[in-house]
């Protein structure tokens, strides 16, 4: 085999001239073909005929005006449920979650049955269930208040369209995001399943990930947490998602937490989760049944740090010689 | 999305000049022609959503390159991409041929991706191991035994092929 060879193989591996084309007009589209979904012609209908049969049930006598504020809830939740379902399941669990939220503002908040969550979510949802539940507004507000929101769908059992970003609060170093690759490894997991005490820094040096440029993460999403998130300078790039909306709409991804639990989920987790157009976001589990998107056009991406078990066996070896 | 600092004359140019290098580590990844296709296009809209400045052009080549293999990795660890691979296995790669070099092509073809992707590098975009290994942020040492070991099984297949 000479290099002649070996070159026209590769070669042979160009696409077409009509894929070429393709590609280049597919991806100018998507670039710079701008796209928007309006969420107001979705959410005001659903608020609409809520609304409508809210007030259908007080007029018709179904429900007395001064029936406990959990009745009227079920009943405009039940609404909701039920025309959502149409959109099909996991858009609807996405729609009617971020349209709960909105009517949170009106009505009572509803029981959580804490008997049918996992172990770990029961005591959040106890903790939930004894919240005080918040009054006031209008159905009119809701809808007045609704506010286009670019579609983000938080797709269950696509644990590749996350990772783990560890934050290790005992040692206070900066924690890292490091895509699985196959497997996600942490500094945590590291010293965990090595038993070598090793900081940060160092594993870092021994993964080769440059950690001259550390980011901090935009304002708006350190007040999500607690703990500052930071990211590797190389890890971030090409996120771009654009989130128009009050900033407090939550995205619930407890069952994409639940189908992907291989491990135990902590408060100040964060996650990257790919919404439909391929756009990734760091979302935040704060220890509730909710997780909340970081807010108002952050444009980072994160696109990661890999590091294989082989080579996370190399730096072993290296480390005990 | 903010305004990228690519503008589509700029990007015209980029696309024209790595379009295929893209394609190539995509479909060397992906062995599927459309999968690779897309891969692709995802790889340029990052790039230009991106909107990054480079130091130079070898830079962004390198970014691309670095994108293109992330986002490969990213679809091939996808549960569909999963699933398809039982029924995929079944049948030969579509790109196995046997027009002239095809039993270099069919070799190469049988590379694992994390010795395919360093062999492509270095003997086809000239990269010396030091920069396969920044870029690919690998180990200097593993992507020289990757090369190497890459070399014994080409040569094996190819001996084995000839005998056969």
């Amino acid at each position: 085999m000479d290099k002649q060879q070996l070159n026209n193989v590769f070669d042979a591996y160009n696409p077409t001239k009509e894929q070429k084309q393709k590609m280049f007009d597919n991806i100018k589209q998507k670039a710079y073909g701008k796209k928007t979904i309006d969420f107001k012609k979705i959410y005001i209908p659903m608020a609409t005929v809520a609304a409508a049969a809210f007030i259908f049930a007080i007029g018709s006598g179904v429900l007395d005006q001064n029936a406990p504020a959990q009745l009227q809830t079920q009943i405009v939740q039940n609404t909701t449920t039920d025309i959502a379902a149409t959109e099909g399941d996991e858009k609807s669990k996405t729609d009617n979650t971020a349209f709960e939220h909105s009517s949170t503002q009106v009505q009572s908040k509803p029981e959580l049955d804490v008997t049918q969550m996992p172990k770990a979510d029961q005591a959040a949802g106890s903790k939930a269930n004894d919240e005080p539940q918040s009054n006031g507004g209008s159905i009119q507000q809701v809808i007045e208040n609704a506010q286009p929101v670019e579609d983000i769908e938080v797709v269950p059992n696509q644990a590749t369209t996350y990772a783990a970003l560890n934050i290790n609060t005992a040692s206070q170093v900066p924690n890292s995001r490091m895509i699985d690759a196959p497997a996600q490894i942490s500094a945590q997991d590291f010293h965990e399943n090595s038993g070598y005490e090793i900081t940060y820094e160092e594993f870092c040096q021994k993964a080769g990930i440059d950690i001259t440029e550390i980011i901090t993460v935009p304002s708006d999403m350190q007040n999500i947490t607690q703990n500052q998130a930071y990211f590797n300078e190389g890890e971030i790039e090409n996120w771009n998602i654009t989130y128009i909306g009050d900033g407090a709409r939550s995205i619930n991804i407890n069952s994409s937490l639940d189908a992907n639990a291989s491990n135990s989920y902590f408060e100040n987790e964060a996650f990257v989760k790919t919404d439909i157009n391929g756009n990734e976001a760091v979302v935040f589990y704060d220890g509730s049944y909710t997780a909340y998107i970081n807010s108002e056009n952050v444009s980072y991406s994160i696109t990661g740090v890999e590091i294989t078990e082989q080579e996370l066996s190399d730096i072993l070896v290296s480390m005990i010689k | 999305m903010s305004q990228s600092i690519y503008t589509q004359e700029k990007f015209s140019q980029i696309y024209d000049k790595y379009a295929n290098m893209v394609y190539k580590i995509c479909i060397m990844m992906l062995k599927d022609t459309t999968d690779a296709e897309d891969a692709t296009q995802n790889v340029f809209v990052k790039f230009i959503k991106a909107s990054r400045e480079y130091q130079s052009e070898s830079h962004l080549k390198a970014s691309l390159i670095v994108i293109a293999q992330n986002e490969c990795k990213n679809q091939l660890k996808h549960w569909w991409s999963s699933k398809r691979d039982s029924f995929e296995d079944i049948a030969e790669p579509s790109y196995n041929d046997n027009t002239p070099d095809s039993d270099v092509k069919n070799a190469i073809n049988s590379l694992p991706d994390k010795y395919k992707i360093p062999v492509y590098l270095f003997y086809y975009e000239g990269y010396t191991t030091e920069e396969i290994s920044k870029m690919l942020k690998i180990n200097h040492s593993t992507i020289r035994s990757h090369l190497s070991e890459a070399r014994k099984r080409l040569k094996k297949f190819l001996e084995e092929d000839n005998n056969g």
